[in-house]
């Protein structure tokens, strides 16, 4: 029976170094949720995703949003058909089991909206049709968090969509010259089919059925709690983000093959959950700080079980 | 020329020389060079294929040291390298003598220094006399030399007796428990004579309590070392709730030297490689608190076994 440590080893042949972003994406499919990529062009966000959809032997699309992309160019569209005579549903790239959307905060809100619908909803509707997505759907979406100018950012409720916020870095000098042996004679071709749909959606079961103890969930309620009037924090993150917390941890524990969660688990995820949630206020900025040590620091101030 | 390459093996580098002097060909010369060449490529492949680790600790390990055949164990494989790896796939593990394996399970534990890899093997001897481990070893190449070495642990060995009772084991473990049993007598008679000499010392200090003051304490003293661990185990063996495993496993934590509302993995980091026998029992304490309600009394069996073991102060040569 194949394990999801057989996706993670598959992505990390292919992806060198960025063992965090292998971990997050993986644990993200185990959990169903959506990611957030956030780094420099060229630091292997799209081959992560492209390497994700290829290893799950998933229909893979993606979108490059555009300050000129149409709700329709993602949903769909309804066209007329001359030979019949009757309008035909014509599907969107939203319609895949893993949809990248690159740079997503270079599209209008209306876009962004349609495609956070789909998200949330896990269905679309195209005209008088309302059409379920896949199963299992996830949407891996990209920003460069440096190059602002044209760019139209989500807003909190959108943001909120997402389990996960990853910050993909730059790799170390190692893995950098790896990287030109590797690819500077030949493209990067992800490993294709180490799992199936069906393997994934298994996986999703068993993620769900892993054991939460009641003292790991107050932990997680604890920290998201925590965000909530600290110091530099404008607004704090939502119980969505409790929820999000609890199942990764589960998702956590059950790439590790453990049939129960820990606080590790918890405490390990709590920066990747609330980083997008949080929003910081002015005297951040003043002050020179940064939110992920701010982040830490709450984090840290809550005792673990 | 072809008798410097015949079966004896590859031409001295001396009598290469001397070869190519007496023939005085360029021709030869290049063709020997290239031969030469072409013999050394798989040994430089072989030693640029090394990993570059900083490897500060390769141990093995057993959770017991007397086993009856059948039953299984766990031997465990700690590396500690100074590099953050996600893997380490250069980890050549033991192989078995009179014990088969029957699974084993990775851990990576990231740490402040580097990274900590645990291969726990679970095993299970074959016959009475010895399963034998031989070391686990790593070819890597050391960084501050540049050349390639083999790091290895040491071999481990496990004694698999009969039966479970006194008169099953042979005639070694039946002198080594009188031996035991004597140095334990002998340590409990010392123990109250310093209790009662020092009771006697604070009699003759303090003035005589009042009739209705508490009863005084025990002198500290008087116990053994290990002391708050034994405590706990007696208060989770006696109680065996939530709230006695939750002090068990602080005290556990403070062992390793993590401090109050520290995490299972910060208990790790603090540990290190001191000692793998505590983060062993760490670890079954983390299923017994936080597992399912199915495995936790297993899992509450397997702290006891490993707990007593710990305390008892049990090691594997």
């Amino acid at each position: 029976m194949i394990k999801p440590e057989a996706v993670r080893e598959a992505l990390s042949r292919t992806i060198v170094g960025q063992t965090e972003v292998v971990d997050a994406l993986v644990m993200a499919l185990l959990a169903d949720g959506h990611v957030l990529l956030e780094g420099m062009p060229g630091v292997a966000k799209t081959l992560a995703c492209r390497a994700l959809a290829a290893a799950v032997g998933g229909i893979f699309k993606r979108v490059q949003f555009t300050p000129d992309l149409l709700p329709s160019d993602i949903v769909g569209t309804r066209i007329f058909d001359q030979r019949s005579g009757e309008f035909v549903t014509v599907r969107g790239p939203l319609f895949a089991n893993i949809v990248l959307a690159d740079e997503i905060n270079r599209a209008p809100a209306k876009v962004q909206s349609a495609l956070l619908e789909g998200m949330q909803e896990r269905r679309a509707t195209i005209g008088p049709d309302t059409l379920a997505l896949p199963r299992p759907f996830a949407v891996l979406a990209t920003m460069n968090p440096f190059d602002a100018d044209g760019t139209y950012a989500l807003p909190l409720a959108q943001l909120d969509r997402f389990l996960l916020n990853v910050r993909v870095g730059y790799p170390s000098r190692e893995d950098e010259r790896t990287i030109v042996d590797r690819f500077s004679a030949a493209t990067a071709e992800p490993e294709r089919d180490v799992a199936t749909l069906a393997d994934v959606e298994r996986w999703q079961a068993d993620v769900r059925a892993v054991h939460l103890n009641e003292r790991v969930r107050d932990y997680a309620v604890d920290l998201v709690r925590a965000t909530r009037g600290a110091k530099y924090v404008a607004s704090g993150a939502s119980p969505r983000a409790a929820l999000a917390l609890t199942i990764l941890a589960r998702a956590r524990a059950y790439l590790d093959g453990r049939s129960f969660a820990v606080p590790d688990d918890v405490r390990e995820l709590a920066p990747g959950v609330l980083r997008h949630r949080v929003a910081f206020d002015y005297r951040l900025a003043i002050d020179g700080g940064d939110g992920d040590a701010v982040l830490a620091e709450i984090v840290a101030g809550v005792p673990a079980p | 020329m072809r008798a410097a390459f015949s079966g004896v093996g590859w031409i001295r580098s001396a009598e290469a020389e001397r070869i190519l002097l007496a023939f005085g060909s360029s021709a030869w010369r290049v063709a020997l060079v290239g031969v030469t060449l072409l013999a050394l490529t798989p040994t430089a492949a072989f030693s640029q294929a090394l990993p570059r680790l900083h490897i500060t600790a390769l141990g093995l390990h057993s959770d017991q040291s007397v086993v009856r055949p059948g039953e299984s164990f766990h031997v465990t494989v700690h590396v500690h390298v100074r590099e953050k790896r996600d893997r380490l796939d250069e980890l050549v593990l033991p192989s078995l003598t009179n014990a088969v394996d029957l699974g084993d399970e990775r851990k990576r534990v990231p740490a402040r220094d580097g990274t900590d890899f645990y291969e726990t093997l679970t095993v299970a001897a074959n016959t009475v006399g010895t399963a034998s481990f031989t070391p686990a070893y790593i070819d890597a190449i050391d960084p501050a030399t540049g050349h390639g070495m083999r790091y290895s642990s040491q071999p481990l060995s496990v004694r698999v007796a009969t039966g479970t009772t006194v008169h099953d084991a042979d005639s070694g473990a039946l002198m080594r428990l009188l031996r035991n049993a004597v140095l334990a007598i002998v340590t409990v008679v010392i123990v109250i004579v310093a209790a009662i000499v020092a009771i006697l010392r604070l009699r003759r200090r303090r003035p005589r309590p009042l009739a209705n003051a508490a009863p005084p304490l025990p002198a500290r003293t008087a116990r053994p070392m290990g002391d708050p661990v034994r405590e706990a185990l007696a208060l989770y063996r006696a109680r065996g709730d939530d709230a006695s495993l939750d002090a068990l496993r602080n005290v556990l934590f403070a062992r390793a030297g993590a401090g109050p509302g520290a995490t299972f993995a910060d208990a790790l980091r603090a540990l290190g490689s001191r000692d793998p026998q505590l983060a062993r029992v760490m670890a079954v304490a983390e299923r017994a608190r936080f597992g399912p309600v199915h495995e936790r009394p297993p899992a509450a069996r397997d702290l006891l076994v490993a707990l007593d073991a710990y305390v008892g102060g049990e090691t594997v040569a």
